[in-house]
């Protein structure tokens, strides 16, 4: 019996398309540009780390009997996990505060930490160099207050430091969307059977709100293995990482097979944290937004 | 049996022929068939996923049939696109055009016919003055109530005179008073204008109260089309009398003119209709023809409920409802039940839980064939 | 509760400043009168300015940064908003597999783009041309429009598409007259995204120009590795206000998006 009024909706069941549909004919072109103007020449990549200067293998024999480039690839993940990790140990509380705030606090902590990935990179990274330099802001601020001045500048600190502030979003968004959705009577709840709120914070709130952790680190560590211009000119020479290598190899030595076998590490790194994504994702039930951050 | 039009007749007589729409594998509506007459009122009326609104939707031309033809004044519809179909429609959530006052949204399909500026001014006008909102015509849509952004719908969807006017659904977002006025300004434009109405509601007073003639649809079928009077009155099956109105019902088996149930035998003899078959069945009765009486009062003919001069039956009232002018009872009976409508006289029959004894006039029963055995 | 609220933005405060304050130096310094850029300044003068706008090299990778920035804010806009449209309309592998093909250049390291492109713009001649340029940052830049304009068309009411094909509007009218405005916003903030990744981009830049077509980040970058001049902080200063102009436009269009659904 259905007499009680039924809010919107037809009630049509899903459509099932066959073909293209005249709404696929708009998506077909921009994705063959893309396959054109980007998948292609990403392919090309690949295919000169085999055939040059011969056909063959030989590049990645260079990339994996060569202490250097191991050592290379060792300090890349390296710096993308402690880029990681600092992001996570920030913007945990970071996220949590704004979760948990007024909507207008929320809103201004949004903006504060999306600024800096909206404000030019290269702006960004010439004004850590002003700060960190020996004769900079910072040395400037610890003299004053009478402390020995430090040398920051062309270390991996300094890389960790201009990095992870970009990085931010990546890892607060995400938690904050998880955050969100828990009810805080939960956490309550476990005080009222007698847990302590430290004790129901680390047994019922952080375990609800891992998903959102996780979901960040993982696209944080994505996004730290191709950061470039950060470690070109914040940290040292000796210390590089793969994609600065890469760049040396392919615009100043012209050396095409091995810098596309660092291409290639490189990717293959990239794409197996990608399917790290899809599995933990899957295996959570999880839905990763890694497009969060170009919204807003 | 439609209601005399003021003005002349413009609308065209809409046919459905076999429409039939499939999605992959679901059926959602199959071989619907029906003849509008031009100028006609006709609700389709049914429960949610019933096909009442696919069908509107394959008349607008927002679904392609899979089978079948639409022809509209004799034309046919089928292959034509949306935009060249020259339908009027107002939609369940308004559509109103978000970024244009009222004016240039009731402007929007007169410029799509290109026609001259001032025939744009004069029927816009005119389709402002039609829904009473000449005044509104520079707000935009957002600073206008409910029922004033339906009434731009409507506007924008007859300024044209189309020959067919689509409704899906246009009043369940309002609450009730402004749905009544509503309908009662819809039934108004419609005499003014002439033209053909498909009107689409799942709300049974709407489509009793708007049509010349109610499309009954359930599962993707149409179950009866009439007259509302005959539809309530005569419904043909179970669906029908359970969707279009109240009604009292009682389980049993039919035979031979004869309806039987827990509570006794009824002759059919002289109800109006007394089928052929013979089979499971349902006894209904309409509230309103049901006469409620305390259960010591002595039944009013034969006490075993199987004379022909008046059937009868004891029941126990389950619920009370003080709706106003009357006072509806749910009454459980043996074998069924349903609600019985009393006229409030100041006396009351009795409370809940109390015995009562339903008496009716055997004409008034209709036998309807279960469609659950 | 109250206390650790107060502990919470201790802590949130200082974070702040990390991610808003620092880039904020470089206004102050690019007013320095000295040689160097040693914090902070002691005295005030527009000389680096004036530097700036009158040396051919920093005006013109201005230029042309500006340039390539709206053009390739056009193109990528034009094309992300089609094929948002066209994906808010399919479902299934298809939308997964598009969707994800057309956000892949905002998560593929650069560099590997990069070193693909630079491979073929040797081949075809396309190394520090305007074409070069334009094909480059159009690929980075698609990704923000789509997922801007997808956002918007997901609350978008498709009843009003509907309700202008039956008004008589042909498709492509309909969304020109219908469609567009209604999602004005997400593309409007698509387009302003669009601008800032190109006018803000290195990496692969750095890969396709030559000393004849420079953009301004590149120039930054290579002058930031030689000599270090306060001409860089008037630089910095100038691009930051563009860029921040661009991202406070677009995110003001966002909120107030919000604001009205």
């Amino acid at each position: 019996m259905t007499t009680a009024t039924r809010p919107a909706g037809s009630g049509a069941p899903p459509r099932a398309r066959r073909g293209l549909g005249p709404y696929g004919i708009l998506v077909l072109p921009v994705i063959l540009i893309v396959v054109l103007c980007f998948v292609v020449p990403m392919l090309t990549v690949l295919v000169r780390a085999v055939t040059e200067p011969e056909p063959g293998l030989q590049n990645f024999a260079w990339l994996f009997a060569s202490d250097h480039t191991l050592a290379l690839i060792g300090r890349t993940l390296r710096l993308a996990g402690a880029a990681t990790l600092i992001t996570a140990l920030i913007g945990y509380p970071y996220a949590y505060a704004m979760a948990t705030a007024g909507p207008r606090v929320q809103a201004i902590m949004l903006l504060v930490v999306l600024l800096p990935f909206w404000t030019s990179m290269m702006v960004r990274t010439f004004a850590w160099i002003i700060i960190l330099q020996n004769n900079g802001v910072l040395n400037a601020m610890l003299t004053g207050v009478g402390l020995p001045p430090q040398s920051l500048l062309y270390t991996q600190t300094a890389v960790l430091i201009g990095m992870c502030q970009v990085l931010m979003p990546f890892m607060v968004l995400p938690m904050v969307a998880v955050m969100r959705s828990i009810d805080m009577r939960i956490p309550l709840a476990a005080q009222t059977f007698g847990a302590p709120p430290v004790k129901a914070f680390f047994t019922v709130y952080l375990p609800m709100s891992l998903p959102g952790v996780l979901s960040g680190a993982l696209i944080v560590f994505i996004l730290s293995l191709g950061f470039y211009v950060t470690p070109a000119l914040l940290g040292s020479p000796r210390e590089q990482i793969l994609p600065n290598a890469l760049f040396n190899q392919i615009v100043d030595l012209l050396n095409w097979g091995q810098g596309g076998a660092l291409a290639v590490a490189l990717l293959v790194t990239v794409g197996l944290a990608f399917v790290l994504v899809y599995l933990v994702t899957r295996a959570l039930g999880l839905k990763v937004n890694v497009a969060g951050g170009a919204q807003l | 049996m439609s209601p005399e039009h003021s003005g002349d007749v413009t609308g065209a007589a809409l046919q459905l022929r076999g429409v039939t729409k499939r999605f992959g594998s679901f059926t959602a509506i199959e071989d619907i068939s029906l003849t509008i007459e031009p100028g006609e009122f006709v609700t389709f009326l049914g429960p949610s996923g019933s096909g009442k609104t696919t069908t509107l939707n394959c008349i607008a031309g927002f679904e392609e049939v899979t089978a079948g033809e639409i022809l509209l004044g004799g034309n046919s519809l089928t292959s034509l696109p949306i935009h060249k179909r020259n339908l009027g429609m107002v939609f369940q959530g308004y559509a109103l055009f978000p970024h244009m006052t009222v004016e240039k949204n009731i402007a929007y399909p007169l410029k799509q016919r290109k026609l001259p500026r001032a025939a744009i001014a004069r029927d816009v006008a005119f389709a402002l003055e039609t829904v009473g909102l000449t005044e509104f015509k520079d707000r935009m849509p957002t600073q206008l109530s409910g029922g004033q952004r339906q009434r731009v719908a409507l506007a924008r969807a007859i300024c044209f005179g189309p020959p067919l006017l689509l409704m899906d659904e246009p009043l369940s977002a309002l609450d009730k008073a402004l749905r009544e006025q509503l309908q009662l300004e819809i039934r108004r434009i419609h005499r003014e204008l002439g033209t053909t109405v498909v009107f689409v509601t799942h709300d049974q007073d709407e489509a009793l109260a708007l049509s010349d003639r109610i499309v009954v649809f359930d599962k993707g079928r149409i179950v009866q089309i009439g007259t509302p009077r005959e539809l309530y009155q005569n419904p043909e099956n179970v669906f029908v009398s359970e969707f279009v109105g109240e009604s009292v019902m009682i389980a049993g088996s039919y035979a031979d003119g004869e309806f039987s149930t827990e509570a006794g035998r009824f002759s059919t003899a002289a109800a109006s209709s007394s089928p052929q078959w013979s089979g499971p069945a349902q006894m209904m009765i309409r509230p309103e023809r049901i006469g409620i009486a305390g259960a010591e009062a002595s039944a009013p003919a034969s006490g075993d409920g199987s004379g022909d001069a008046v059937h009868s039956v004891r029941g126990v009232i389950e619920d009370i409802t003080y709706v106003g002018n009357a006072v509806k009872y749910r009454v459980g009976l043996p074998g069924g039940g349903g609600i019985v409508r009393s006229q409030d006289i100041g006396g009351t029959v009795g409370d809940i839980g109390a015995p009562v004894r339903l008496s009716w006039n055997p004409a008034d029963a209709r036998i309807l064939a279960r469609e659950d055995a | 509760m109250r206390k650790s609220r107060i502990a919470l933005y201790a802590f949130c405060v200082p974070v702040a400043l990390w991610l808003v304050a620092p880039t904020l130096v470089v206004i102050p310094l690019s007013f320095t009168a000295d040689r160097s850029l040693a914090f902070p300044p002691r005295e005030f003068s527009w000389r680096w300015y004036e530097s700036f706008f009158s040396s051919s090299q920093w005006l013109g990778g201005l230029l042309n940064s500006l340039q390539i920035g709206l053009l390739v804010a056009i193109i990528a806009t034009v094309l992300g908003t089609l094929a948002a449209y066209g994906l808010s309309r399919v479902s299934g592998f298809r939308k997964t597999f598009s969707n994800s093909l057309l956000v892949l250049p905002m998560l593929v390291p650069s560099v590997i783009f990069g070193v693909g492109l630079y491979a073929l713009f040797l081949r075809m001649g396309l190394v520090g041309t305007l074409p070069g340029f334009l094909i480059a940052h159009t690929m980075l830049a698609l990704p923000y429009v789509v997922v801007n304009v997808g956002a918007v068309l997901v609350s978008y009411d498709r009843q009003l598409e509907r309700a202008a094909w039956i008004s008589g509007a042909s498709k492509p009218k309909a969304f020109l007259t219908v469609t567009v405005p209604a999602i004005m916003p997400g593309v409007a903030s698509g387009f302003l995204f669009a601008f800032i990744t190109s006018f803000d981009e290195v990496i692969v830049s750095m890969f396709i120009s030559n000393p004849y077509l420079q953009t301004l980040p590149v120039r930054m970058y290579s002058s930031l590795q030689r000599e270090v001049d306060p001409t860089i902080a008037a630089a910095a200063s100038v691009i930051m206000t563009i860029t921040t102009a661009a991202a406070l436009i677009a995110i003001f269009a966002r909120t107030r998006r919000k604001a009205d659904t």
